[in-house]
C-alpha cells in the first residue's frame, strides 16, 4: 500500500498495527476453515443425493405404474431414510419433476404417492415458515400437486408483501381453478410484473375460460397491471364479446395499455377498427405509431391507403418502411404498386421497396 | 428392440425405461446430448426417444446429427416440454418421426413406440 | 517544522486516508454483495426456466455478436448460440470486415444467401456490404451482416440498426453461453415494476482449460497456468462481489462488453456505442445512466450472478498487458467524457458515489501505488525508513488483500461452486497468496503504461490474439514480472472490459 512508505513520518503505534494484523490472521484462518467446511459439506451432500437417486427414481417409477409389490418392497427398504428431512425434500423435488412431465393416470398416481407418504404436510408446514423463499416453495409444491384443500391459506397469500410468495400463490390458484383462479385480480393491490403475467399466461395455456364477463370489471381496474393483463387475456382467448370494453382502453393514456389494446384489436377487429386506429394515430409515441401501421397491415382496408401514403413520407424511416409494407398489402396493385411510386428510384424508398419485394419472394 | 432414451431428468428417464422394459424392449439410457451421441454410435439403436432441452446437445441437434451419421432409417420420437408450433415444425423438418409434448402419458408413448416395432408394424 | 516536513506529512496522511477509505469500500462491497447474492439466489430458487423456454409471450431479443477474424471457431460458436433456449430470438453476426474467410465459412456452413433488407440507419455507422440469411428454415434465427471494418463499437451500432426486437444482448462471438442464459438475463427486465431496467449485466467466467465440445461447455476445470488461474480469482472478486454490490446500490457503471443486455430504445436515444473510445462498453452505460438522470426518468441497471458466459482469458503477460493497457485507457476516456458528473449532486448516487469511486479507486489507484513505490525507493536510499513499522503495515495490507480474495473464494464455494475437484480450493487459495507478488505488480505496471499511452494519444487497438477455444494452442508465457515492486493487492474491479 502506498501509505506505508511514509509510515516513518506517521506516528503509528506498531503495537496497534500488530493487533490489527493478528485480527486479520484470525479472520483469515476462520474464513479458510469455513470455506473448507462448506466445500466438503457440499461434496458430501451431492454424494448423498447421488446415492439416493436410484432409490427415489425407483419409488417414483414403481408408483407411476402401480407396481405395488416392488413399491412396498422399496418403501420398507427405505423406511429409515423417509424420516430424514433432506431425503424427503429430495423426494418431493423429484416427484414434482415427474408430475410436471407426466399426464393421465401416471400423473394421478404421482399425486397419490405424494399424499400417501404425507409429503403434503411437509409442503404445508413451509407456508408457516418465516423465510419468504421457503414459503413460496411450499406454495409451489402444493400447487403442482393439486392440493386444493389448502386453498384458503394460499388465497390469503396472494396479496403477501413478498413478491415471490404472491406470485407463487397466484400461480397456485390458477393451477387449481384455471380461469376462475384469477379472481385475485379483483383485489390485488400490487403491480403484476411482466414476468408474472407471462407465468400466468403460461399456466392458462390449455385452460378454457368460464364467466369471462368478469374481465369487464378488471379492464376498468385502477391497477394498471391488471388492465394490461386483462387485455392480454382477452387477446389470448380471442374474446370478441368484450370488444367495446377493450375499445374504451384505447383512450387510456398509458402506452403499455394502448399497445396491449392494439394487440387485441389486431387479432379481433371489427369493420371500423382500422379507421379508429388511424384516428388515434396522433398519440405521440413512435412505437405506438409503428404498431398502428403494422396493425393496418393485417386489419386495414382501402380506406387507409391515403393515410399510409402520407406516412410513406414521414421523417422517420422505420415508419416509412412499415407504411410501405402495409401498403403493399392493402393497395389494389399489391406489391406492384411500389414500382409505380413516384420515389421508387430514390433512396431510402428504393431500398425499402427492395426489401419488401425480397420478403414477398420468400 | 433396442431403444435409446435421452432425457436429462433421471426420474423421467427411469420412468420411461421401466415402461419400455415392461413391453420387452432393451433400453439404453443417457442423461445428456453428448452421451446420447456416444451411445448412438456404440449401440446403433432401432429407435431413439429424445428430450429437447438437454445439456451439451439439444434434441434438435441430436436429430440432425443422427440423420447426418447415417441413421436416416432410425425413427426418432421427440419428447419435449416445448409444444410451440415452430419448434415442432423444426423437429419434423430435421427428420423427427413423432413428437410428443410434455406432460405426456407413458402408456401413450408405449403405444407410439409399438408402431416402430418391426413385427407389430407388419401386422 | 520545515516546509518539506509539512508537505510530506500532508502527503503521507493523504495516502493513509486514501488507503483506509479504500479498505472500507471493500468491506462494504463484501457486505452488500453478500446480501444481494442471497436475495438473488432465494428469489430464483423455485423459478422454472425450462417451462418458459418456449414461451411465446416473452419479449424478443436480438443477440449481437461482432466478429473480426474469427474464422477458426465461428461456425461452431454460431451453432452453439443458435441452440440457446429462447423462443423469440434473432442472432445477428456482424462480420466487421474480417480479412480471413469467416464470411465464406458461414455462408457454406449455414447455406446463406444475400437478401435485400432496408436498414434504418438511426445510429450512423460504416457501410453494410450485405445481409445474409439461411435457406435452411432451421437456421431462420440467423442473420449475418457483412460490413466494412470499423471496430467493435461500429459493428455493434450496425447490429443495433439491423436488430428488430426491443432488447439486444451483445456478446463476444468467442464466448460460450449457457443455454438458459437469455431467460435468466431477461428476468430482471420483466420483474421490475416501478422503474425501467435499461441494462443488465452478467458474470463472465474463465474458460481456459475447460472442456469445450461443439461450442458448448462440457466440463469446468481450473486453468492449469498461473495467469488464467489468478484471473479466475480476480473475476470472482470483480463479478460476484464488486458488481453485485454495485447492483444493489444501483450504481453499476460498467457492464462488460462480452455479455450484457440492453433496452434498445434507450440505447438508440443515447446514440449507440461511441466509436471513438476503446472502452465502449463502460462509456455506453455511463451515457445511458447520464441520459436517464438528466431526463429524470426512474431507471435501474441490474446484474445477475449466475455463471452464464465463459470466455478465454489472456494467458501470457504480453497479451494480458495489452488488455489491461486498453482497459485503463477506456476508463480514462469514459471518465473524461463524463467528467461533468464528478461530485455533481444533480446525478445523485451516480455522480456522488459511482463516478468518484471509479475516479479514485479504479483510475487513480495504480498511479498512487506507483508513486508510492517510487517514493519508497527514494526513502529507503536515504535511509529514513522505519523498517519495523513499514513491514508491519505492509503485512496488514497484504493480509487484507488476501482476506478479500479468500472471501471471494468462500462466496464462490457457497454459491455456485464451479471448481469441484478435490484440490481446487487449495489451488485457488495458493494462487490468491501469490497474486500480490506475481500478478498485481504487472497489472499496475500495465495500467501505468496505459496512462502513458493515453497521454501520448496512442489509441491504437490492442488486438487480443485469441488462442481459439477448445484448441490446445500453446503460446509462450513471457515472464515480464516486475517483482522488485512491492505493493499491496488492490483487488480492483479489473474485469471491466472482459
Amino acid at each position: 500500500m502506498p501509505g506505508l512508505q511514509f509510515s516513518v513520518l506517521l506516528k503509528i503505534d506498531s503495537y496497534t498495527l500488530m493487533r490489527v494484523m493478528l485480527i486479520f490472521i484470525i479472520i483469515l484462518g476462520l474464513l479458510f476453515i469455513c470455506t473448507l467446511v462448506f466445500f466438503i459439506y457440499k461434496k458430501r451432500i451431492n454424494a448423498k443425493i447421488k446415492s439416493w437417486e436410484d432409490q427415489v427414481s425407483l419409488v417414483v417409477s414403481t408408483a407411476v405404474f402401480n407396481l405395488d409389490e416392488e413399491f412396498n418392497e422399496i418403501i420398507s427398504k427405505n423406511a429409515n431414510k423417509l424420516k430424514n428431512h433432506r431425503f424427503r425434500q429430495y423426494l418431493i423435488n423429484e416427484i414434482i419433476l415427474a408430475r410436471k412431465s407426466l399426464s393421465g393416470s401416471a400423473s394421478e398416481n404421482i399425486k397419490m404417492l405424494y399424499e400417501n407418504l404425507g409429503l403434503n404436510n411437509d409442503s404445508f408446514k413451509k407456508l408457516h415458515n418465516k423465510k419468504w423463499h421457503i414459503k413460496a416453495k411450499g406454495v409451489q409444491e402444493l400447487a403442482i400437486m393439486e392440493q386444493t384443500k389448502y386453498v384458503k391459506q394460499i388465497f390469503r397469500l396472494t396479496n403477501n408483501k413478498s413478491e415471490l410468495v404472491r406470485n407463487e400463490s397466484q400461480c397456485a390458484l390458477v393451477s387449481f381453478y384455471g380461469f376462475s383462479g384469477l379472481r385475485f385480480l379483483g383485489v390485488t393491490t400490487y403491480t403484476l410484473s411482466e414476468w408474472q403475467q407471462i407465468q400466468l399466461l403460461n399456466k392458462l395455456h390449455d385452460v378454457k375460460p368460464r364467466n369471462f364477463d368478469i374481465i369487464k370489471k378488471w379492464l376498468q381496474s385502477p391497477n394498471e397491471s391488471v388492465v394490461n393483463f386483462s387485455l392480454r387475456l382477452a387477446t389470448f382467448y380471442n374474446r370478441f364479446d368484450v370488444y367495446p370494453d377493450v375499445m374504451d382502453c384505447l383512450s387510456n393514456t398509458s402506452l403499455q395499455v394502448k399497445l396491449n389494446t392494439l394487440n387485441y384489436l389486431k387479432r379481433i377487429p371489427r369493420e371500423d377498427t382500422a379507421g379508429k386506429l388511424v384516428d388515434d394515430y396522433s398519440y405521440e409515441n413512435k412505437s405506438y405509431k409503428l404498431a398502428i401501421i403494422n396493425a393496418l397491415n393485417d386489419i386495414g382496408n382501402e380506406e387507409q391507403i391515403a393515410f399510409l401514403l402520407k406516412q410513406l413520407h414521414h421523417s422517420d424511416n422505420d415508419i416509412k418502411l412499415a407504411a410501405a409494407k402495409s401498403l403493399s398489402h392493402l393497395h389494389p396493385l399489391g406489391i406492384e404498386f411500389l414500382k409505380t411510386h413516384l420515389f421508387a428510384h430514390e433512396d431510402p424508398w428504393k431500398t425499402i421497396f427492395l426489401q419488401i419485394e425480397n420478403e414477398h419472394m420468400i | 428392440m433396442n431403444i435409446l432414451v435421452a432425457e436429462d431428468e433421471i426420474i423421467m428417464l427411469k420412468t420411461i425405461e421401466l415402461r419400455l422394459k415392461k413391453d420387452g424392449h432393451n433400453v439404453i439410457t443417457c442423461q445428456d446430448g453428448r452421451e446420447a451421441m456416444r451411445k448412438f454410435e456404440e449401440f446403433l439403436p432401432d429407435l431413439i426417444i429424445t428430450d429437447m432441452m438437454m445439456p451439451f446437445l439439444s434434441g434438435l441437434e441430436i436429430i440432425s446429427e443422427v440423420k447426418k451419421r447415417g441413421g436416416k432409417k432410425i425413427p426418432i420420437i421427440v419428447l419435449s416440454a416445448m409444444g410451440q408450433e415452430n419448434v415442432v415444425l423444426e423437429a419434423f423438418q430435421l427428420g423427427a418421426d413423432d413428437y410428443m409434448t410434455k406432460p405426456f402419458s407413458p402408456n401413450e408413448l408405449s403405444v407410439r413406440v409399438k408402431r416402430y416395432t418391426p413385427n407389430e408394424a407388419s401386422v | 517544522m520545515t516546509w518539506q516536513r509539512i508537505i510530506l506529512d500532508l502527503f503521507s496522511y493523504g495516502i493513509l486516508v486514501y488507503s483506509i477509505v479504500l479498505l472500507t469500500c471493500y468491506i462494504l462491497i463484501g457486505i452488500y454483495s453478500t446480501a444481494e447474492i442471497r436475495k438473488y439466489l432465494r428469489d430464483n430458487s423455485s423459478a422454472d426456466f425450462k417451462v418458459l423456454a418456449a414461451s411465446t409471450h416473452l419479449p424478443g431479443i436480438s443477440i449481437l455478436a461482432p466478429a473480426y477474424n474469427e474464422a477458426a471457431n465461428i461456425v461452431e460458436n454460431v451453432r452453439s448460440m443458435l441452440s440457446i433456449h429462447y423462443n423469440t430470438l434473432e442472432l445477428i453476426i456482424i462480420n466487421d470486415g474480417s480479412k480471413d474467410d469467416s464470411l465464406q465459412k458461414l455462408i457454406a456452413a449455414y447455406d446463406l444467401y444475400k437478401v435485400n433488407i432496408f436498414i434504418n440507419e438511426q445510429i450512423p455507422a460504416k457501410k453494410v456490404k450485405g445481409i445474409y440469411k439461411s435457406r435452411n428454415a432451421v437456421y431462420n434465427k440467423l442473420i449475418v451482416v457483412d460490413k466494412e471494418n470499423g471496430g467493435k463499437s461500429d459493428a455493434l451500432n450496425v447490429g443495433i440498426n439491423v436488430a428488430k426486437y426491443g432488447y439486444f444482448v451483445c456478446v463476444d462471438v468467442d464466448c460460450i453461453l449457457e443455454q438458459d442464459a437469455l431467460l435468466k438475463m431477461m428476468k430482471p427486465f420483466l420483474e421490475e415494476t416501478k422503474v425501467r431496467v435499461i441494462a443488465s449485466g452478467g458474470v463472465i467466467r474463465i474458460a481456459n482449460d475447460c472442456t469445450i465440445e461443439n461450442g458448448k461447455l462440457v466440463e469446468v476445470n481450473l486453468p492449469k497456468k498461473f495467469l488464467p488461474r489468478v484471473q479466475v480469482i480476480e473475476y470472482i472478486r470483480a463479478f460476484l462481489l464488486g458488481r453485485m454490490a454495485w447492483s444493489r446500490l444501483n450504481g453499476l457503471l460498467l457492464i462488460s462488453g462480452a455479455f450484457g443486455a440492453f433496452d434498445k430504445e434507450i440505447v438508440m436515444r443515447c446514440g449507440g456505442y461511441n466509436v471513438k473510445t476503446v472502452g465502449e462498453d463502460m462509456e455506453l452505460i455511463a451515457r445511458m445512466r447520464r441520459y436517464m438522470e438528466e431526463h429524470k426518468l426512474p431507471y435501474k441497471v441490474t446484474f445477475i450472478p449466475d455463471p452464464l458466459c465463459w470466455t478465454e482469458a489472456p494467458d501470457t503477460y504480453k497479451i494480458l498487458g495489452r488488455q489491461r493497457n486498453r482497459w485503463t485507457r477506456g476508463t480514462i476516456e469514459t471518465l473524461r467524457i463524463h467528467k461533468i458528473m464528478f461530485f455533481n449532486p444533480r446525478y445523485r448516487l451516480l455522480g456522488c458515489v459511482s463516478y468518484p469511486y471509479w475516479f479514485f479507486f479504479e483510475f487513480l489507484a495504480p498511479i498512487i501505488e506507483f508513486i508510492g513505490i517510487v517514493g519508497f525507493l527514494i526513502f529507503s536510499f536515504c535511509g529514513i525508513i522505519d523498517w519495523q513499522s513499514f513491514l508491519i503495515l505492509l503485512g496488514c495490507i497484504l493480509l487484507f488483500g488476501f482476506l478479500y480474495s479468500l472471501f471471494a473464494i468462500f462466496m464462490e464455494v457457497v454459491t455456485y461452486n464451479q471448481y469441484k475437484k478435490k484440490n481446487d480450493v487449495f489451488k485457488l487459495v495458493l494462487t490468491a497468496l501469490l497474486e500480490p507478488f506475481l500478478f498485481h505488480p504487472f497489472v499496475v505496471w500495465s495500467a501505468i503504461k496505459g496512462n502513458i499511452d493515453y497521454i501520448r494519444k496512442k489509441n491504437a487497438w490492442g488486438e487480443m490474439t485469441r488462442l481459439g477455444l477448445g484448441s490446445g494452442n500453446k503460446a509462450d508465457a513471457k515472464t515480464n514480472v516486475i517483482n522488485h515492486l512491492e505493493m499491496e493487492t488492490a483487488p480492483r474491479d479489473q474485469s471491466k472490459f472482459v
